[in-house]
Parts: structure tokens; sequence; C-alpha cells
């Protein structure tokens, strides 16, 4: 284990850290899009484990109109409930809105409740536009979607206007889709499930090279020195850059992991994982030079990241 | 909470925004029963002087109002069309049919020179005509189960009545505005004046704030959050406070949504609870009181910390609530702090401060208008009992602030003006005795706060 102080390095909090990839940006750039062209709706689906949720966290204060000015979002996660009712999603809603109901809050009560939070959101903008973010989209039913549709609607007649986009794992998503693919449900369909976008993780030596260069650029909470600098500036200087080696990385990932089990992408909790063992446990005593060593260091850290246990038990 | 600001328009009156407010958060507040504190208020709704309605009530206007209500029932139930606004024009409240539709009231409707709505073109009523009843005041409101005149409308009924189309009403009520000068200009504000007396009537409804909602306006609007927690973490002397016993009036639940300041800090909340619940009934029925001269003005009011006669300390200040200042008392109150009018200064002053306070989750207008008359109330409350206590003997056991170091809007600033504190004044300089903890957010249970603010009663 390094002698660095580890406590202070922002890569061991993994709930609060987090770098911005081509993926996040090109999911920005999607929603961006969405929001622009007036879009009512979409889904995003993905594996687990791919960052989506975090994805969504970051892209939240991010989002414009066409005019420049903050376009509001709300995010809310869907829990898993003994009864799947209309009440629940409201109640739901309520809750991570920050409004306490009664007791005895019927629906309409509580739809009412929340149509007033989101069109106060939606009046900070002369676009009149909100929008909200229903993660874990799979644990809903066809009815609480049509919650969804209710907000939307009653929202419209007050000129307001609301994207909700859907975030789900794409497996676990398949039997909700295919019940909104009947013909009978076409006004889900026609409101939300027209936009589409397949959020991954890292797919490319391209992508890659990018993430470990945010890391390189990210700095230390005091900002003495970047992250790779605070581990490696000892044995390999400070110039040194987690990026130089992005091809080695990217080889044997490909080569080991990849093609062997199948994977269409890097998830970011394993290849962040890796990137923590690799940079606390193996780079500090690495001497720059010894390229073998460099790969076995880096297929140990893959291995410890968790990537390979998880698929297994997938294609098993 | 919702905050409502969508059906927000301009001119609106405290009744259009307590409506407003019942209106944007069903389903998240008890229905609040109509309380004998409130007829002060309902008394100014319907166009009493404050002096005469503080008055009214201390005579006890609860038979006053039910006559006067059986009067203009008969009249209104037996023929609707006296249901004009020339006849009661001075004693109800007016408003019109189509704005009471989309919950809005303005003040504009109860001036005498205002007879037809400057919207809809139609004569104000002085009643419902869905329901045959008077117009709510701002106590009754939520009560009112009239899909018309009462708050019992959902966002779809709003949206079909055009609720959020706030232009016209800007455009309208602009001109009146405009006519009448700036917002705080002589005539408007009385009005807003009246406001603030109404407003304690908020104070005594059943009220869940969400605790999450401060944070959740700081980060919506771009609000600076850092100022609330410095707000919490003063740490001000504490003092031990002297012998005074206390009653608690249990049924009283004194906080609500209006002192907007409040709602960011939950100690602040409870502190204010607690506060507001101690009463000095003992202390004002106690004998020592009595001055030998005879009627002493020091009963005439809640906290006195010194006898104006004799000089001589009393108690320690309790509470600067005017919601428990009922009647008479409230009327000397004012009457009393009326002298110092001239050490406020012009609102334009404050209103730079308050702008870059940004704290209030409420419109901005609304907030800084309460905020402005609140503070200016507490300033001169202050002065006023810089000069009462004056030569005044310091208690045993009470350290000492330099009066220096605090000034008036952090005193206000800092969770409410019902806090418990003593002030001397000498030559120059003043001495504010505040507990140390006032705003310990581990403040739990009643008895741990009894515990912390009066250490000896509760032992």
């Amino acid at each position: 284990m390094n002698s660095a102080n580890t406590t202070t390095n922002p890569i061991y909090d993994p709930a609060s850290f987090s770098i911005e990839t081509p993926a996040i940006t090109t999911l920005k750039n999607i929603i961006l899009s969405w929001i622009y062209n007036g879009a009512t709706g979409g889904f995003v689906l993905g594996p687990f484990r791919t960052g989506k949720t975090r994805a969504i966290e970051i892209i939240t204060d991010l989002l414009v109109n066409r005019l420049g000015e903050k376009v509001h979002s709300h995010r809310i996660t869907m829990p898993r409930r003994d009864r799947n009712t209309v009440a629940t999603v409201f109640r739901e809603l309520c809750k991570s809105l920050g409004i306490i109901t009664k007791r005895s809050a019927t629906s309409d009560e509580m739809s009412s409740l929340v149509l007033h939070r989101f069109s106060e959101l939606a009046a900070l903008n002369s676009t009149r536009q909100v929008v909200l973010f229903v993660d874990e989209m799979h644990r809903l039913t066809l009815p609480q979607i049509e919650v969804f549709a209710e907000v939307y609607d009653q929202l419209r007649e007050a000129k307001f206007n609301i994207c909700i986009v859907f975030v789900g794992n794409y497996e676990a998503s398949l039997s909700l889709l295919g019940l909104i693919k009947k013909k009978r449900n076409e006004l889900i369909r026609g409101r939300f499930f027209t936009n589409r976008h397949n959020f991954k993780g890292i797919t490319s030596k391209k992508q890659l090279r990018k993430c470990l260069q945010q890391l390189d650029l990210t700095k230390m909470p005091d900002g003495s020195m970047s992250l790779t600098q605070h581990f490696v500036s000892k044995n390999l200087g400070s110039d040194w850059q987690l990026s130089s080696i992005a091809a080695e990385i990217w080889n044997v990932f490909d080569d080991d992991f990849k093609r062997p089990l199948k994977l269409s992408s890097w998830p970011m909790q394993y290849f962040v994982s890796a990137i923590r063992i690799l940079l606390s446990d193996y780079l500090p005593k690495y001497d720059g030079e010894d390229l073998d060593s460099l790969e076995e260091m880096i297929y140990q850290s893959i291995k410890a990241s968790g990537v390979e246990p998880c698929i297994l038990e997938k294609t098993a | 909470m919702n905050t409502g600001h969508n059906l927000r328009k301009r001119g609106e009156s405290y009744i259009g925004f307590v409506n407003r407010i019942w209106i944007a958060n069903q389903g998240s507040f008890k229905v609040v029963k109509f309380k004998e504190q409130d007829l002060v208020m309902d008394l100014i709704d319907r166009g009493y002087s404050e002096a005469k309605a503080a008055f009214e009530c201390q005579r006890g206007s609860d038979r006053l109002l039910l006559k006067a209500a059986n009067h203009y029932e008969r009249k209104l139930g037996l023929n609707e069309t006296k249901l004009t606004a020339e006849v009661y024009k001075d004693n109800l409240i007016c408003n019109c049919p189509q704005c009471a539709r989309i919950g809005y009231h303005s003040n504009y409707f109860n001036a005498s020179w205002l007879n037809i709505c400057p919207v809809h073109k139609r004569p104000l009523t002085t009643g419902c005509p869905t329901c045959k009843r008077l117009w709510a005041g701002a106590s009754q409101i939520q009560a009112r189960n009239c899909e018309d005149c009462g708050p019992r409308m959902d966002f779809k009924t709003l949206a079909q009545r055009s609720a959020f189309d706030t232009g016209i009403y800007q455009d309208r009520f602009k001109i009146l505005d405009d006519f009448f000068g700036h917002p705080l200009s002589s005539l408007q504000k009385n009005i807003v004046h009246t406001d603030l007396l109404r407003k304690t009537r908020f104070v005594n409804t059943d009220h869940f704030p969400s605790k999450a909602y401060p944070s959740f306006v700081a980060r919506e609007l771009g609000f600076d959050k850092s100022q609330f927690n410095e707000l919490q973490e003063l740490n001000i002397e504490i003092f031990p406070m002297e012998k005074v016993e206390f009653s608690y009036e249990k049924e009283c639940d004194l906080f609500g949504p209006v002192d907007t300041l409040d709602l960011f800090s939950e100690a602040a909340l409870k502190v204010r609870k607690e506060v507001l619940r101690v009463s000095s009934r003992e202390l004002r029925n106690s004998k020592e009181l009595d001055h030998p001269l005879g009627h002493c003005e020091h009963q005439l009011y809640r906290d006195p910390a010194v006898c104006p006669v004799c000089n001589t300390h009393r108690i320690i200040s309790l509470s600067l609530s005017k919601s428990k200042l009922k009647g008479s008392r409230e009327l000397f109150y004012y009457q009393s702090i009326r002298e110092y009018d001239h050490l406020a200064p012009e609102p334009g002053i404050l209103t730079g401060i308050k702008e870059n306070r940004k704290l209030l989750p409420f419109p901005k207008e609304i907030s800084m208008i309460l905020y402005q008359l609140e503070l200016w109330t507490q300033i001169k409350i202050m002065y006023y009992k810089l000069d009462r206590c004056a030569q005044a003997e310091i208690p045993n056991g009470m350290t000492l602030i330099d009066w220096g170091n605090l000034n008036p809007d952090i005193a206000r600033e800092s969770g409410s003006y019902s806090f418990p504190y003593f002030v001397t004044r000498n030559d120059n300089t003043g001495k504010l005795y505040i507990p140390k903890t006032f705003f310990d957010t581990s403040i739990e249970a009643d008895a741990e706060f009894r515990q912390l603010i009066f250490p000896r009663i509760v032992g």
C-alpha cells in the first residue's frame, strides 16, 4: 500500500467521485436535443452498473433551453413496493419533491401538489420547460406509467412543458417494453417511448483515453497536485500521465476480458474500481520501463475490480 | 410545501395570498378551525380600523360578528340583487366573482373608489353568487367548500379557468399601481401594514413545513445555502434566568409559514414554538406588580422588563410576538413604539440589504414587504426596550454582551422576534442578554429545551 494519505484522495470516495465520461457527454447532448426539439419524453436503457444514475446526477445541473436559460429538472428513483399502485407513484413523487402529505391524502390531492410543484419549476424559464428523470423504470407497471402521462397532460393544459425521461436496465425492462409496444398502449408509447438512447460504458480505446485524461485533470481537494501525481510522483515523476498507458490498459482489457467474456462495454463501476486499485496499489511500485510487469499489474487490477465474476454469472 | 407562485398575480391581497397557498398545498394541511384569536383580523378584513377591531375584540366580538353575519346573511339570502359593493362597502370584503374563481383577491377591491373589476369589467360583490355566502376572510377560506370561492380547486380546474395567465393582471393592476405610486407609498403602506397584522392568523394554522424545502429552494433557485448555516452557527453567551414562574398554554400552536425566515431552521421553529407557549400569566396576576401609585403600565403588555414608573426590574422579557398581544395591549404596544418611527431608515435602504441576503423561499416581493415591516417593528421595539430598561439593575448571574457587537438586524435574523432576551442601556452602551445555545440544533424534547432556557424553573 502506498504511504500516501488515502483519506484525502477523492478516488476513495466512490459515492461522490465522478468524472465526465464520453458516454455522459453523449447522453447530455441527446437530452439537450430532446429539450430543444420540445420532445415530450424518451427513455434511456443500459446494462447494470454502467453509471446511468450517476450520469443523470451530473446532467441534472447542466440542462439549458435554446435561450441558454437553465431548465430545472428533478430525478425520482422508483422503489419496489408490495403494492404497485398509482398512489404509490404520487406518494414517491411527493416524497422526493420534499412535500409532506397527510396520511389520508388521495391521489387527486397528491397529483395537484405535484403538478403545482412542477409548474413552479417550469415557470422559472421563459420556455416553461421542466425535465423529470424516472430512474429504475423497470420497477414500474403500466398503470403507473400512465400517471406520468397524466402529469404531462395536465401540465400541458396549463401551458407548461414537461419532458419525462425514463431510465432503466435493458434486460429488466424488456417485459415492460413488450407491453408498451402493443397497439392499445399507443398513448404511452407516443408520449414517452419514441426517443431512445442506449447508454454504454467504455467501448473503445479513444473513450478510455478521454476518461483517463479526465482522471489526470482531477485535482486533489487542496488543489496542490492532480489525483494521479498524488500516487506516482515519487517513482514516475510529476509529468507522468495516466492517459499515457491508455493503449496498454485497453489492450489488456480487450484481449483478456472483453473478447473472452463477450462484453459490449466496460461498465464504469468496474473501470473506476480497476483504476483505483491500479493507481493506489500497483503503479507506485512501477519503475516505468518494464512493459510486461505493467501489463500484469493492469490485468490483476481489472480482475480484482469484479468485472469477471459478474459476467460469468450472466453467461452461465 | 408549494409556494403557488404560478398563481400569484399583481395586486394580490393577503386573502389572495392565503388562498393561493391553500390551493397549491391541498393534501398537506389539516383543516383549521376558526379561533378566537382570529377575530381581530376578521374585523380588519371587514374594514374596521386596527384600533376599533382590537377594541371590539376585547369586548368579545364573537357576538358582534355573529350579529353582523346574521344581518348580512339575511340580506344576502333574501335578495341576490343586493350583492353589490355599494351597500356594505365599508364593512365587508369585496371581490370579483370571476377573480374568486381562480383564487384571486386584491386590496384594491376593498377601496371605496373601485366598484368594477379592472380585469373582468364586472361589478364587485360582497358575497359569492354560487354559495350565497359572504366572501371568506383569510382565516375561514380554507374551510370553504364552495368550488368557486374556496380553495378546493385542483390543478386541472385552475388550468381550465386560465388561472396561470398572469399577463392581464400584470397590465391592469400596473395602471392602479402607477396611479398610486410606489408600493410602499403612504396609501399602500396602510394596506401593507394591515396585511402585516393579518399575517398573525396564518401563524395559528397546523402546518407541516418540509425539512427539505429550504434546501430545495436553495438548490433550485440558485440561492446560497451556506447563509442559512451561518445563522445556525451563531454562538452567543448563555445566562441563567432570574427566578420567574411561567405557565404553559398547551393549546397554542403558534408557528407557521408566514414568518419565512423561520422556515430555514427547524431548531428555530421549535424554539419559537416553545417560547411562544410560555405565558407570563402568573406574573401579570401576581401582587408584586401592583404599584403603590395604583395601576401600573407594566400590566398592559406582555414582556416588560422594567416598571416605567418605579424603574425597578421585574422580569426577563419573553416574547415579542404580536399574536400573543391581544386587544388593547396590542394597541398600546403599537402606540408605544410609534414614537421611534423616525429612527427607521427609508424603505429603499433595506431593499438593498434584502436583495443581497437571498434567503426567502416565498415570492420575493411578498417576502420583502413582510420582512421590511417586521424588521422596522422589531427595531423600534428594541429602542423602546432600551429606553425602558435604562438604569435597571442587572440581575444576578446574567452574562453581558456588548450591545455594540450585536445590532438589531442580527437579532432579528437569528431566527425569530420572540426569543428571550433582556436589555439594559447606560449612557452610550447597551447590553443584551441572550441564551447561548439558542441555535443549537440538538434541541429535541420539550423538557430538554426548558432545561436549557429555564434551568432554574425546571430544576
